[in-house]
């Protein structure tokens, strides 16, 4: 499977985007710390780790699902099916697979700000509590921008149509689990939603990609 | 002998348009047959539909004795399906993806299949070629090298020969008569008769999706499917 998995990371990997969009994502952290440790003017009342967060999870919410729709190969249904026949797998273990590899990616993105992260974190004082509870949503946005893009690159080819459906997918499971959850509900609705996803994924692609296309 | 593939009265039709009209087929295992026939006679249906890639429109296919609409992935596991396209979107090398075909199926390979290097050297290919830039021949290489690393009982190659030098046309011909020799059943749709006699046992001839010649290489032994259906059925 490890092997798979890199195959799936390859297949779309475009390393330079990526770069791109961790490098916008440092910067944007950044200047929590550098320009706005007063805080942003729109919410004077939030502490900058709060204010932080906030920011971060609506860069993601937009930036990650684009992303992990361009990590994901091009492949039309028959490509699939033939090469699943050829590596003896089903077709839904090699979504997995690229679903992995998309996953990689994202979250290459966000552990390239986590020194800033800390960094904001130690200037608020913030609890570890607070800490793990920003990991635990962070990481469901990512599991659900790579689960949605796996199941809307199998929908369509074309890498906006695509884009457009992973990001709706993402907000409408992330964006109400994460404002009214409440911490650790909040995450854990948003990684339960992104298991969902990647099952209704592996089976789509079973099913639709069982034979060659006609 | 139970027959290691067999086609029971198989069609396949596109919409109105028939592919592949009642083929009946038996092919034991070792057997090498050779697929011809002009341009749409449904010789990659064929060979589509044997690698169970296809659903037949109607008729039913056995390989190792199981029903492949049945059991389709044990099935799809004792054999191996290469076209003339290699993954597209694959931004590996040429090494990297032989290796994986190889690594994925060396549990149910049937037979010791040698490092990815090792068949790609045989083949007269550069093991760090990256997979995007592969020109025709070599795609043609790197899809008849993938069919062979994955050591399957039954290897359906469609146009094995497509763009190949005539070196790179004798080396595949001498690597699949070697497995062959390994007890390897083998499939090859080809569009000249003389490639496929060379190298089969067997020559089916298919005109418009029907079985019109099925010669054996020891003697001449013609008949159209319509025959053998009646001959099957007595």
């Amino acid at each position: 499977m490890l092997a798979l998995v890199t195959w799936g990371s390859r297949a779309g990997l475009d390393a330079r985007t990526t770069a791109a969009v961790a490098s916008v994502h440092v910067l944007l952290l950044l200047l929590f710390v550098l320009a706005w440790h007063d805080g942003v003017p729109l919410w004077p009342t939030s502490s900058l780790i709060e204010q932080q967060a906030r920011v971060q999870t609506a860069f993601l919410l937009w930036a990650l699902p684009w992303l992990a729709v361009r990590s994901m190969p091009r492949v039309s249904h028959s490509e699939l099916a033939l090469s699943a026949a050829l590596l003896a797998r089903r077709p839904g273990t090699l979504v997995l697979a690229h679903l992995l590899g998309s996953a990689l990616v994202v979250v290459a993105v966000v552990v390239a700000a986590v020194p800033v992260v800390v960094l904001a974190g130690q200037m608020s004082v913030a609890a570890f509590d607070g800490v793990a509870v920003r990991a635990l949503d962070t990481g469901a946005v990512c599991a659900m921008a790579a689960a949605s893009a796996a199941v809307w690159s199998l929908v369509t080819t074309d890498r906006v149509w695509a884009w457009v459906g992973a990001q709706g997918t993402t907000c409408v499971i992330c964006v109400p689990a994460l404002w009214w959850g409440g911490p650790w509900l909040g995450g854990a609705i948003g990684i339960t939603g992104a298991l969902v996803t990647t099952a209704v994924a592996m089976s789509t692609a079973d099913r639709t990609c069982r034979y060659v296309a006609d | 002998m139970t027959p290691f593939i067999r086609l029971v009265n198989v069609s396949k039709s596109f919409g109105t348009r028939t592919a592949l009209d009642g083929v009946h087929l038996d092919l034991a295992r070792g057997e090498c047959l050779g697929v011809t026939g002009g341009n749409g006679c449904g010789a990659t249906t064929l060979l589509l539909v044997m690698a169970a890639l296809l659903a037949p429109t109607s008729g039913r296919i056995e390989v190792d004795g199981l029903d492949a609409s049945t059991n389709l992935w044990a099935v799809r596991r004792r054999l191996a399906y290469a076209g003339g396209a290699t993954p597209r979107a694959d931004r590996g090398t040429v090494g990297q993806y032989i290796a994986l075909v190889r690594e994925n199926r060396r549990s149910v390979a049937r037979v010791p299949v040698p490092e990815a290097d090792a068949l790609l050297r045989r083949a007269g290919l550069d093991p760090e070629l990256p997979m995007a830039a592969l020109s025709t021949g070599a795609a043609r290489r790197a899809a008849n090298v993938a069919a062979i690393a994955t050591g399957a009982d039954l290897l359906l190659i469609d146009r094995p020969f497509d763009g190949l030098d005539e070196r790179g046309r004798d080396t595949f011909l001498s690597w699949f008569q070697e497995l062959r020799s390994a007890a390897t059943t083998i499939v090859l749709a080809t569009g000249s008769e003389r490639e496929a006699q060379s190298l089969g046992t067997r020559t089916v001839t298919l005109d418009r999706g029907r079985v019109v010649a099925d010669r054996t290489a020891g003697g001449l032994d013609t008949w159209s499917s319509g025959m053998r259906g009646a001959v099957g059925a007595q």
